[in-house]
Parts: structure tokens; sequence; C-alpha cells
């Protein structure tokens, strides 16, 4: 296989990490600071897609982003202060059926307002030609996630590790007695983390609308990825997120791409036909079940043991 | 060491259990075999429930290791000890709080009688089993309270049925981690009488900060501090030793 | 009036397809045999969850690998008794292993990675051929006696009674057997339960294999129903709304399986019949129970009364 398509695959799939490492980072942080499994968290990312959709022609590209980014951040918050906070000291098991719920009717009024079919949003003209790399042509826009995820990333990283908000983060995913015990307004601090995960998802889904298609459920299937994500990184942990969301989405995106030429070359082609697909689009579940089986609390987890 | 005085006995050999830099257990050596009770004493936060933890393997050791008549059980777990003939009690009782008295206490006789893998068989129609759980029942005094929901049992009431769990399966080694915590006067009467009673055919492992009531009960008198085994010895022994009057009796046993 | 109850719904469930049939709304036959037989699938996943309190998220998994597997018999012309036994196998011997894997883990662990094992089989399924792919797999519906197939209506329906009436049968004397019993135990306090003597997660896994089976059973009969399977079946929405419907029963409680299935999918039938926005209603009623009535429409009643804990962990 020449080495310009395996570097180009192995872009598209730190590409695809990075934005699943947006949804991973918010789901992560609320699963461990607030106990909360989310499942409603990929409802937030399509809505992110859906205004972003609708501000583009109007506004453009950009300025696009933002606003669906503060209007996610602004529907998280209200849905945070209006239900998901009654769940927080529920079960597990309420909790995932309560957002199931949510979920249900999330995709029901967003095809009240914008209708069944697909709707439209293109890449920025500004970045639709492919940029020259050192031997091979890349998609612009796709450089442009890669970089958009590094940054935001980055921000994240510096967000948990070196501010005050960071620590408190840091404190309640590890050991929540503790944070209230710090004396932190426990209530604002949640609604904040909320809308922070809602405006990451926001901007996972903005970003990826123009490749993938904007679409009623199209936060459902990437939501279970970014669930194997956080259970592969151990819960409540960004750094674990990080890592867990390249191996993830390294795996996948290579899984798909490799995997059949590989089978191909091994086996016959008949049999690598059937069996190639299949076998990559589970790869990434044969690794999260490896990990929980020799860790089973993730690689990094957050809390102590006990 | 295993020689044959060890044949029936429960043996903690250099056992160590760490919490991250927190030393809980440090080389703790013990033996507790034959009938009658043997006191382990020692301040909150000694590694009293931590050690009990350790002996009955609901956490494993950091390093050391328990023998059980003669075996190495370090790696065998909780239901495994069980089956060996070890039990134990909870500080913080534990119970099954929705169940009847009844209930908890066949569920935990059917664990001595027979496999519990039978799936057909209604479990009501073993009146076996509930009639031994009722004789148990009657040895800790709850007779009168065998139909009532373990929820609506008094402090007290909560502690004996917590021990008769651990008496249904009729160990030879049981664990009884604080058993008169927080008890009345009279409760507490009773309860030694029980512990007692229960001394006279196994060996009990009595961990209680009620000085009386150990000076009373125990043959054997162990002291923990910081996870660490100080003394060991008679309760007379114990009592004069000056290193655990300095560090544990005190004023507390003054007063 | 507790003891007739299982005689007197039997009975309405043996008269309901004349009863119809005289109101002249015999296409809801079908829909019943639907309700029987998705309510097997959910009241073994109410044996795991609400007996059991595994909080299993993939319970579609082995409702799905009956279905695939009767369809597969089905395409190499095994009859319907083939079909039970061995969907029901496959069943069974998947939730053995998904069941090992997970029982590992506990908690949110546990919830992830059985949802994760059935997403695994959900993809096998999208992206293999001789799986059908997207469109799953169509079967011919097998033949009873002489010419008379599971196509029939009422044959169907009476296939379904019989194989929930056994299947609650048997969860029945699980439950109340010395097995069912430590499976509860654990439930309620799984450390004192091992403090007892018992090996937990052994019980637990068998408990596990029990649901999958009964879930596979009921699989094996949906492709009956519908006429062929497909990738849906394997959803993890699909584990979502059975979760559903035990939760609408009342976990835990000898009948949620068949009331939560009855519950949920006649309202969805209803609402589908009234309007084209039938999820939204679905989703704000069940928010609705899950907020103020989380122990099921059983304890709706209750609301205003003493708050309760929530058994389940
Ligand atoms: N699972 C755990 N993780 C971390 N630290 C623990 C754990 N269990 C116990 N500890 C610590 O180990 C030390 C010993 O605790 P332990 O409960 O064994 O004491 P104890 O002697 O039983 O005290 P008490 O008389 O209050 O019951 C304490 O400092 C406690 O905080
Ligand atoms: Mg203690």
């Amino acid at each position: 296989m020449p080495l310009d398509l395996i570097l180009e695959q192995l872009l598209n799939g730190v590409q695809f990490s990075l934005m699943l490492f947006l949804l991973a980072a918010g789901l992560t942080l609320i699963f461990g600071v607030m106990d909360l499994i989310n499942l409603a968290h990929g409802s937030l990312y399509m809505i992110g897609a859906y205004l972003t959709a609708t501000f583009a022609p109007h506004v453009g590209f950009f300025p696009a982003v933002v606003l669906a980014i503060l209007g996610t951040m602004l529907i998280g918050g209200l849905l945070e202060v209006t239900i998901i906070r009654r769940l927080y000291a529920r079960t597990h098991l309420t909790q995932v059926l309560s957002t199931f719920a949510l979920m249900l009717i999330a995709n029901e009024v967003v095809r009240m307002i914008w209708g069944a079919q697909p709707i439209a949003l293109s890449a920025p003209e500004s970045l639709s030609q492919p940029v020259q790399l050192p031997g091979f042509k890349y998609s612009a826009y796709r450089l442009f996630i890669i970089a958009a995820g590094l940054g935001v990333g980055a921000g994240l990283y510096y967000l948990v590790n070196k501010t005050r908000v960071g620590m408190w983060l840091r404190a309640g995913a590890s050991n929540r007695e503790m944070t209230r015990a710090m004396g932190v307004k426990i209530g604002p601090l949640y609604t904040l983390i909320f809308a922070l995960g809602a405006g990451l998802c926001a901007l996972a889904g903005a970003l990826l609308g123009p490749l993938l298609s904007v679409q009623v459920g199209m936060g459902e299937n990437i939501l279970i990825l970014a669930f194997v994500v956080v259970v592969i990184g151990g819960i409540g942990s960004i750094k674990g997120a990080f890592i867990g969301s390249l191996l993830v989405g390294i795996l996948d995106t290579a899984g798909r791409a490799f995997l059949p030429t590989w089978l191909t070359a091994l086996f016959n082609p008949q049999l690598a036909g059937s069996f190639g697909p299949a076998l990559a689009s589970i790869a990434i579940y044969v690794l999260m079940a490896a990990v929980l089986f020799f860790k089973p609390r993730g690689l990094f987890p957050a809390r102590g043991t006990g | 060491m295993a020689g044959i005085q060890s044949q029936s006995a429960l043996v903690a050999e250099n056992l160590c259990k760490n919490f991250g830099a927190l030393a809980a257990t440090q080389n703790v050596n013990l033996r507790v075999e034959g009938k009658g009770v043997h006191a382990l004493i020692g301040p909150n936060g000694a590694g009293k429930t931590t050690l009990v933890n350790l002996l009955s393997g609901a956490l494993p050791p950091s390093s050391g290791r328990v023998l059980l008549s003669g075996q190495d059980v370090s790696r065998v777990d909780m239901p495994g000890r069980v089956a060996r003939g070890l039990s134990r009690t909870y500080q913080i009782t534990s119970i099954y709080p929705e169940w009847t008295v009844w209930r908890n206490l066949a569920l935990s006789v059917q664990g001595r009688s027979g496999t519990s893998m039978r799936f057909w068989q209604p479990v009501t129609g073993e009146r076996a089993l509930y009639r031994q759980a009722a004789e148990i029942a009657e040895e800790v005094g709850l007779t009168s309270r065998l139909n009532a929901p373990a929820s609506d049992l008094s402090h007290g009431e909560r502690k004996q049925l917590d021990v008769a769990l651990a008496l249904a399966s009729n160990p030879k080694f049981l664990l009884m981690d604080e058993p008169m915590a927080g008890l009345g006067h009279e409760e507490s009467v009773r309860m030694v009488d029980l512990i007692r009673r229960i001394a006279g055919i196994r060996a009990v492992l009595l961990i209680e900060h009620d000085m009386d009531a150990v000076f009373s009960l125990a043959n054997e008198v162990s002291v923990l501090v910081y996870g660490q085994i100080i003394a060991s010895g008679t309760p007379e022994a114990i009592k004069n030793d000056p290193e655990v009057q300095r560090a544990y009796l005190g004023d507390d046993h003054a007063a | 009036m507790k003891r007739l109850l299982p005689f007197l719904l039997l009975a309405l469930g043996l008269a309901l397809p004349f009863i119809l049939t005289a109101m002249g709304q015999e296409y809801y036959i079908s829909f019943a045999s639907r309700v029987l037989v998705v309510a097997l699938a959910a009241s073994a996943l109410n044996l795991i969850l609400g007996y059991g309190g595994l909080v299993s998220f993939g319970h579609a998994a082995y409702f799905g690998a009956g279905a695939y597997t009767a369809a597969l018999l089905a395409g190499k012309g095994a009859g319907l008794p083939a079909q039970l036994l061995v969907g029901t196998g496959v069943a069974a011997l998947l939730a053995f292993v998904f069941g090992w894997a997970a029982l590992r883990t506990r908690g949110v662990y546990f919830i992830m990675i059985t949802l994760a094992l059935a997403q695994m089989l959900y993809y096998l399924a999208v992206s293999s051929d001789s799986l059908g792919g997207e469109d799953g797999l169509r079967i011919s519906r097998a033949a009873l006696w002489g010419d008379l197939t599971l196509g029939d209506d009422r044959a169907m329906y009476y296939t379904a009674l019989t194989a929930l009436t056994l299947g609650l049968f048997v969860i029945w004397r699980v439950v109340h057997s010395r097995f069912g019993e430590v499976v509860q135990a654990a439930r309620d306090n799984e450390t004192r339960t091992a403090a007892l003597g018992y090996p937990v997660r052994r019980y637990q896994l068998v408990n596990f294999v029990i649901g999958g089976a009964l879930a596979g059973l009921a699989g094996v009969l949906m492709t009956q129903i519908s006429g062929f399977t497909n990738p849906s079946l394997l959803s993890w929405q699909q584990s979502g709304q059975f979760m559903m419907m035990v939760i609408l029963g009342g976990v835990g409680t000898f009948w949620a399986g068949l009331l939560g299935t009855a519950v949920l999918l006649g309202l969805e039938e209803y609402l589908g019949e009234v309007t084209e926005r039938w999820p939204l209603f679905v989703g704000l009623i069940l928010l609705g129970v899950m907020l103020f009535a989380p122990k099921g429409l059983g304890s709706l009643g209750t609301l205003f009364g003493r708050k309760k804990k929530e058994v389940v962990e």
C-alpha cells in the first residue's frame, strides 16, 4: 500500500479522533464530576450541527459556528437547570432512561423544526481547496479541523490543569465530598460544566457537519463511540478521554481503510470481502473489551480504588 | 511454621495492607484458634476493620499470608473462606433491610445446607430451612421479630441479626467487628452473653471498644495501634503492660 | 385475588382473538402477538435487571441473536422446533460469553460494557453480507402442521401466548427458588451475600444466561411475526426500549415485563394513529414517569405518599 495513502488515512483518523475527543471530554467530565450518564449528549451534538447549518447561509460558516456553540451552551444550561439537575442523585438506571427519553424528545423537536430530510452544510469556501503536503494533497478543511481540535484540546488542558475552575473539576472527579468541603458552590459549577460539555458537542457537530450529514439521529452512533472512549480512558479523566479518542478514532478509521485490503492479501478475496468490513467495525469494541479485561476501571481511572 | 498445632487455627503471617501512602496494616502476625475469645483492641482508625477485611477475604493483602487450618487462603475469595469455616460480622450492620428477619436468616442457613443452584423448587416449601432459621433467631433472641421486615428492627436488633447471619454458616472461626457499638446497657449485657455462648464452641476474634466486655470475655488480647500489633497476651498481662497503657488504655481505661 | 391473577390473565389471553374478531378488530391480533413476544423479552430483562439488579444495556443482543439464528436456520429449511431450540441456545451461549466479560466490572462500567458488546453484534449484522447487511434477512413462516403456518395470525398468536406463559412460569419458578433468593440477595446487598458464602458472580452469570436465553426465544418468535430480521432488532435503541418497558412496568415486580410492554407498545400504537409526532409524546411521558414515578406505573399511587429509596443501584 502506498505510503501517502496510509498517511492520509492516518490523518483522517486523527481528525475524527479529535472530534470524538470533544464529545468524550464533556461526557467524561459530566460522568466523573456529576456521576451522570447522559445519553442526551449526542442530541446536543446534533443541535450544534443544525444550528450551524441554519446560521451559516446568513452569517457565514465561522460566525455560524460561534453562534451555534453559544446557542447550544444556552440550551444545555437550560436543560441542566430544569431537568438534568434532578437526576444527579438518582440511580444510573433512572439517568439512562431519563436521558434516553430526552433524546427521543430532541430528535422529534428537531424533526418538527427542520424536517425529516438531512439538511445541507458545506465547508467554508476559503478551505475548499486541498493543500499540498509533502508527497500528497490533503483537504484543507480536514486540516483545519485537526488544528481546531488540537487548539481546543490544549485549551481544555490549560483549563483543567492550570485554573481554579480546573482544580475544582479535578477534585470533583476524584472526590465529590472534597469539592463540597472546599466550599465550592456545586449548583452553578455543575451548570457550567454541563454547558461547557454542550459547547464542545456543538463545536464537534458544527465541524463534522460538512463531512458527515446533518440529520436527525446523527448524534447517536457517535455518542456510543464517545462512551467507549470514556470507558477506555477511565471515567472522569480528560487525559484518558484524549488517549482513548486517539485509540478509538485511529483504530476505527484505519480498520475500515486497511483491514479489508490486508485480509484480501492474507485470505481469499471473497472471505475478506464479507468479513473485512464487519471486523473493522467491531475492532474498537474488541479493544474496549480487552482494556476492561486488564484494567476494569479504564486506562486512567480518576477516582481512587474502593 | 505450619506445625501440628496450627491444624485448626486462623493465622495472619506478616500481613500488610497499604491504601496509597497509608499503611493500614503493618506486618501483623496473629493467631486465633481453638475455642474462646481473642480480643483485638485499638484506638479509632488503628486498622482493626481493615484486618478483618484481610482475614475474611474482603480485601486482598499488599503482602503477607492468611492461613486457615494450615492452608494458605490468601488468594481464596470470601465465599471460599466461608466454605472453609470462616465467617464475619460487620461494624456497620449489613443485612437485607427489605426482607423479613426470617427470610434473612433462611438465606443464610441455605448457604450451609446443600447447593443453592436449585432453580425449580420454591424455597418457601423448604421447611427445614425456616426451622433452622428460627432456631438461630432463638439463639440470638430475635424470635419475636421473625416476621418483621429487617428495616423495622431497632439498632440493637439489627446488630443481633448481623451476628445471626454470620452464625448461620456454622463457622469454626467468627470475626466480630464491634458487635456492641451503639448498644444500650441491657442490649450490651445480652450481647456479651451471646458472645460467650458462641465462643463456647468456636474461636472468636472480637473487636471491641468496651473494655469491661473485653476483659470479661477474652482469653487473649491483642493491641493494634497504627496498623501494628504492639502487644499480645492474657488480659492480665495486657492490662499491666506499660506500653499498652501509654499507647492506648491510659485515661480511657481509668474512666 | 393475587393467586387468581395469572389465571384470569391467561383466560383473557386465550379469549382475546375471539373478542377482537367479534369487535371486528382482527388487525390487532397480530399486534397482540407482538406485545406477547416483546413482553417475554422484557420479562427476561426484568429477571436480570429487576431481580438481579444488573443494569444490562445490551438486552437487544440476545433478542437479536435469537432472531438472526432463526432466520439463518429458516433459510436452510429448518422447522420451528429447531429454530426455537438453536435460537435459544445461541442466545444463551452469547449471554454466557458477554455476561462473563461484563461481570468483571460493576456499576457504570457494567452498563457500558453490556452496551458496547451489543453494539459489536449490531455492527457485525450491519456490515456482514451473510447476515443481509442493513436489509437483514427475510424468511418464510414456519409450518405448524398440515397447511397451517405461523403466517396465520391466530396460530402465531397462540404460539406467542404459549411461549410467554411458559417463559413467565419459568421466571416465576426461578425467582422463587433457592437460586432466585441468592440472586435477589446479591442485588440488595452484594457484599453481605458474598460474606454469607455465595460466589455472587457465578449466580449472577447463570441468571444472566437464563435471561439471555429467554430473550433469544422471544427473538425467534419475533422473526416469525414480522417475517424478517433486521439490525434494528440489535440496536441500542431496542435495548433502551426493553429497559423502558421494565421500568414502566415496575422493575423487580413479577408482571413488569408484560405491563410495561403492553403500555409502551399500546401507547406507541395509539399515538401513532393520532399523530405523526408520537415519539415526542412517548418521550415526554417516559421522562415524566422517570422523574416522578421511577418505580414504574404501579408506584404512581404512592407518588404523594412516603418517599422510598430506589432499590436498584
Ligand atoms: N478502602 C480504604 N481506602 C483507603 N483508606 C482506607 C480504606 N479503608 C480504611 N482506610 C483507612 O485505613 C485506616 C484504618 O481504618 P479501619 O477502618 O481499619 O480502622 P478501625 O480500627 O476499624 O477504626 P474504627 O475503630 O473507627 O472502626 C483509616 O485511616 C482509614 O481511613
Ligand atoms: Mg472499624
